[in-house]
């Protein structure tokens, strides 16, 4: 049974996801509420604070909450709500050893879909009821851990048409599935939602690329993709991406959108036409929801810098209600108005001289003598 | 800050604070003076807790310890001010044929007691930070008892002697331990029944003119609970306008 | 200031520059950078001035030139010492005080007696460099090194081009030094004082710099000599070895790991502070970029203090080399890299960190979850040992990469496990807070320094005597 405080917070959250706009104000307010349940109920993160000196007795805003590393997920007392009364959990998939995976509890999943359907309505669906959705991804039917597979559920369940469905089965993509819905949306004049791993379009388009095919989209479908190419077949620039959208599909790249998200929050980033700069070489901008603010960190002191510097980001969302309300990423970027730009990761930095980092040490096998 | 509730102890405590240290207002009886002791850190934009206890008691300064802990992380200050309840009278002083052995243990328990339980305790959480800065409040009467209040000097004596001994234990953690020895200070409710006259005598015989305020002896404190002094353990620093020169 | 200069007498090159900059001061390398044909060229003069100047040396009067020639370096006021210690800080980043301490123990690896005892680790006598000499069997023995030696060095470690320089005139080698982008000061410098003690034997020790990826000079360099040594991380050095296969044989030095032991004898009141004062210095000289450094402090419990109180003293010590030397600056990525490590071990393992503020230094005590290696830049594992026997066991999941183990442990309990440590890889076994001075003759990574490089010819027992049949005056 979930107590009185665990509920109250949730329908005070439930409530501040339904605001299109969220001032400074209220944003403070509700993340310092979060902050203080949050510190009294998850213990490592309450440890974590105090190490830091940050209480709800010195905290004052929410920028001076401190933000937890990813790696908190790993641990196993990392949660507000404890497991056994925890609906799901979402894993995260280890960034150096893929046996180390962390977990983000959910006591159930209506914060985190409310998040997700509201931002999905705004920037992607926001002139129709249903689109006729297919989904290059497991859903939860396949990969029941998965935030990724469950926001495609989400998004088939809440604005798909009843010809949606996902072309992943039993642990692969079917190519065949794929372009038999695509043939027929384009012979039913209906427009698509296509989502998928950016890492399945560029398998999609070196595939349609060697055959030569090409499938004419009716106009108003739209390009959903996530996740980079990053460590995954092969990097795609976003000019090679919008001209294979073009080349493919037909469409113009208005119809791109790109979504960002993090098992280890409760919401997502989009970047949407509006949001992308002229400047093919410039990196993508995302906006955020009314409930996240984005900080751009000193990777080594923490403290915010100054519009315009790279560093590293935190995200602060409201909707993270059982884990920590400020979650420190591994990835680059720079401050913008509406969110922030991605400038990837800045990981596995050659170290000098006889050290090795541990991810090359689990790779390498060592030599003398030869 | 122990026995932070008023006197000397609210002038440090407020000090440190407009400094940016979140303090915990240590008292043991006054209640209504802690609080607007705390009303004003607040007042100032500053952050801190009220905890009664008797810093004499093991058991309470865990409590203290904890209830801070649980507030703002590990303690990286303590400062020793916390005083059994004494009255600087040199008319009215009991003399040594009058002295009972219960007045020394009062005066060893108030001083020496209470920076043993509090470096006990606090410890921990310095050594976590690697960081530390102990400072116990003696009295220049140690270097020179202008009036031979023998339990009170006796007391302060041995507390300047564990700050030594603290000092060159703790080293090695980077945690500093020191002493700040006042002149008389006036006002604050050990000074009250010091006669006008007496007062009068002393701040003629100082280079600066006049006894010490409690806001004279906060910038010392300061200093020697800052990261500037980094490099100072182990001493005693005296505050009385010139009195005592060493 | 002045340029340093590695010409080349022999073969007109073209020339390479580094240029650094302190305040108004600027210092400028010069080293050629040759094309294939010049190294080519170079390797087959070299076969020549080699037989000339050193074959007929023998080993004693070896020994007594090659230290005179390399004297200026143990000279505190001799120019190229004085360039070092001006220099290196500039082009390391590491603390002044650090670099001339360091440079201090390493070049006393160049006195006299140091070099005798490097040939005589290896060679049952150092003559047989020279002639045949008699082995205990009865037969004789003769050792030949390679008439030209090269060596490609890593930058992690100032100088560390001078240690088979010397070794390569040791074992009567001409030697071709190809630089690190990192570091070309120290082997030009050891050219230069060379060439002023002793021009002939500066002309067996060219210098010279090609961009990493020139496959041309590569090959050459690989056809020029006729035994490669060389630096670098594992996967450096296999593309090396398989370049060079066919071409030369490699003797390659990769990646090294070293941890530290702490026995319970170390944690006594009198002790302890001893002990992490060796900790920390091994820990921070050349901010743990050299294999030597230790990743981790295995630390045994039952002492006065526990291991925790060594963990605790220890963060406060690297602290305070955080103000007397510090970090050499790091590149953004590097320092996310360390919060990075830093964070693992406290949420993933569990573990207790504690740090410099901005990360100059991390401690993180308790057992880790993976494989204990340090993030380099002082970051160090302390992890607690019920008995000593169990420091085994985390040796084994660094295996085969670990070298150096320093101890603080009683002799009469150290002793004991050392067959233990050596069946799983360790090569090397040092004085806590001397982990990084390799004393002469030293087992390099578990090979012989000089056997590895040299080629040994033995007589058969009898075979001398057994000619005397063919001797038709003794008939």
């Amino acid at each position: 049974m979930r107590d009185d405080k665990s509920l109250e917070i949730e329908a005070v959250l439930l409530q501040a996801l339904d605001q299109e706009v969220m001032d400074d104000e209220t944003f403070n307010r509700l993340a310092l509420t979060l902050f203080e349940y949050q510190f009294e109920r998850n213990a490592p993160f309450q440890a974590f604070c105090r190490r830091r000196h940050r209480t709800p007795a010195t905290v004052s805003a929410w920028h001076e909450i401190p933000p937890v590393p990813v790696q908190a997920f790993k641990h196993p007392g990392f949660w507000c709500e404890p497991p056994e009364r925890c609906a799901t959990f979402f894993q995260t998939s280890g960034t150096t050893d893929p046996a180390r995976h962390g977990r983000h509890y959910h006591p159930n999943l209506t914060v985190w879909e409310r998040s997700m359907s509201r931002q999905f309505r705004r920037w992607v669906l926001p002139h129709r009821d249903r689109i006729r959705m297919v989904v290059m991804n497991p859903t939860d039917a396949e990969w029941p851990h998965s935030s990724l597979a469950h926001y495609m559920t989400v998004a088939l369940d809440h604005f798909g048409d009843a010809a949606s469905a996902s072309v992943w089965r039993e642990g692969t993509l079917e190519w065949e599935a794929l372009e038999a819905h695509l043939v027929r949306a384009a012979q039913d004049g209906a427009a698509l939602c296509l989502m998928g791993a950016t890492f399945a379009y560029v398998h999609a388009f070196d595939r349609w690329a060697s055959r030569g095919r090409r499938f004419c989209l009716p106009e108003g479908s739209i390009i959903l993709d996530t996740g980079g190419t990053k460590g995954r077949s092969r990097d795609i620039s976003r000019r090679e991406f919008e001209d294979a959208l073009v080349a493919h599909f037909g469409l113009t790249p208005s119809s791109w959108i790109n979504m960002f998200g993090m098992t280890e929050l409760s919401s997502q980033f989009y970047s949407v036409p509006d949001s992308r700069s002229p400047d093919y070489d410039a990196p993508l901008a995302y906006v955020s929801p009314p409930w996240v603010r984005t900080l751009v960190l000193d990777p080594v002191s923490l403290t915010p810098l100054s519009p315009g510097q790279q560093g590293v980001l935190a995200h602060y969302d409201l909707a993270n209600r059982n884990a920590a309300v400020g979650i420190l990423t591994e990835d680059w970027g720079v401050k913008t108005e509406a969110g922030f730009q991605f400038l990837g990761r800045r990981r596995g930095a050659e170290l000098r001289g006889c050290s090795l980092a541990i991810d090359e040490y689990l790779q390498g096998v060592p030599s003398r003598g030869i | 800050m122990t026995g932070s509730g008023r006197g000397l102890g609210a002038a440090i405590a407020l000090g440190l604070a407009r400094r940016g240290a979140a303090v915990i207002i240590n008292y043991r009886e006054n209640a209504q003076a802690a609080q607007s002791t705390l009303a004003r850190v607040q007042q100032d934009g500053g952050h801190g807790i009220l905890v009664q206890a008797d810093v004499t008691d093991e058991s309470q300064v865990s409590r203290l310890f904890d209830e801070a802990e649980t507030a703002f992380g590990p303690v990286t200050i303590v400062v020793n001010n916390a005083l059994v309840s004494f009255a600087f009278n040199p008319v009215s002083r009991p003399s040594y044929e009058n002295l009972s052995w219960q007045d020394f243990t009062d005066q060893w328990h108030g001083a020496v007691k209470a920076a043993y339980l509090t470096a006990q305790r606090g410890l921990k959480g310095m050594k976590e930070a690697h960081y530390g800065r102990i400072v116990n409040i003696v009295s220049d009467l140690i270097f020179q008892p202008t009036v031979p209040y023998h339990s009170y000097i006796t007391a302060k004596s041995a507390l300047l002697g564990l700050t030594r001994t603290l000092a060159v234990e703790l080293g090695p953690f980077n945690i500093t331990v020191n002493a700040v020895a006042p002149g008389l200070i006036y006002p604050t409710e050990a000074s009250r029944p010091t006669p006008e006259w007496v007062r009068e005598e002393l701040a003629a015989r100082t280079p600066l003119g006049r006894v010490v305020t409690p806001e004279d002896v906060v910038g010392p404190v300061l200093f020697l609970a800052s990261e500037d002094a980094g490099m100072v353990t182990g001493q005693c620093l005296v505050v009385d306008g010139g009195l005592m020169m060493r | 200031m002045d340029a340093v200069l590695g010409v080349w007498r022999q073969v007109p090159c073209e020339v390479a520059h580094f240029r650094y900059q302190d305040g108004g001061d600027t210092l400028t390398v010069r080293l050629p950078r040759p094309t294939p044909e010049a190294l080519a060229s170079l390797g087959k003069q070299l076969r020549a001035a080699q037989a000339d100047v050193l074959s007929s040396t023998p080993a004693g009067d070896r020994i007594d030139r090659i230290s005179t020639a390399v004297s200026p370096w143990l000279d505190p006021t001799s120019p190229e010492r004085q360039l070092a210690e001006r220099w290196l800080p500039v082009m390391t980043g590491y603390a002044p005080t650090m670099v001339h301490r360091g440079l201090t123990r390493y070049l006393r690896t160049f006195l006299p007696d140091a070099l005798m005892r490097f040939l005589a680790q290896d060679l049952s006598d150092p003559a047989m460099l020279d002639r045949p000499v008699p082995d205990r069997a009865g037969g004789w023995s003769l050792a030949v090194g390679p008439r030209v030696l090269g060596q490609i060095v890593a930058g992690n470690i100032p100088g560390i081009a001078l240690w088979h320089m010397v070794l390569g005139l040791l074992i009567k080698s001409a030697v071709i030094t190809r630089v690190s982008r990192q570091e070309p000061l120290m082997a030009a410098l050891m050219l230069q004082v060379v060439e002023r003690q002793d021009p002939p034997l500066a002309e067996l020790l060219p210098v010279a710099y090609w961009p990493s990826g020139d496959a041309g000079c590569e090959h050459a360099f690989f056809q020029a000599v006729d035994r490669l040594v060389a630096y670098g991380n594992d996967a450096t050095i296999r593309d090396i070895a398989a370049r060079a296969s066919g071409l030369v044989p490699v003797v390659g030095y990769g990646h090294r790991v070293s941890l530290a032991v702490v026995g319970r004898e170390a944690l006594q009141p009198l002790t302890i502070e001893d002990a992490v004062r060796r900790a920390g210095h091994d820990i921070i000289l050349w901010d743990q970029a050299s294999c030597a450094s230790p990743h981790a402090v295995l630390v045994e419990r039952g002492g006065f203090y526990p291991p925790e109180e060594f963990a605790a003293r220890l963060a406060a010590e690297l602290q305070r080399w955080d103000v007397k030397e510090p970090l050499a600056p790091v590149s953004a990525e590097v320092a996310q890299g360390i919060r990075d490590w830093a964070d693992a071990w406290e949420w993933e393992a569990g573990m207790t960190v504690r740090h410099a503020p901005d990360y100059r230094w991390v401690m993180a005590y308790g057992a880790p979850n993976t494989i204990p290696l340090s993030h380099s830049n002082r970051t160090v594992l302390v992890i607690p040992l019920d008995s000593l026997e169990e420091a085994v066991g985390w040796f084994e999941r660094l295996a085969p990469h670990v070298q150096t183990v320093g101890v603080a442990v009683a002799r009469r309990r150290l002793f004991p496990l050392l067959s233990a440590w050596a069946r799983v890889g360790v090569t090397r076994v040092a004085e806590l807070g001397r982990m990084h001075e390799f004393p002469a003759g030293w087992l390099h990574d578990g090979g012989h320094s000089i056997a590895d490089l040299v080629t040994f010819m033995g007589v058969d027992p009898g075979v001398l005597e057994a000619m005397d049949v063919w001797d038709a005056e003794t008939w």
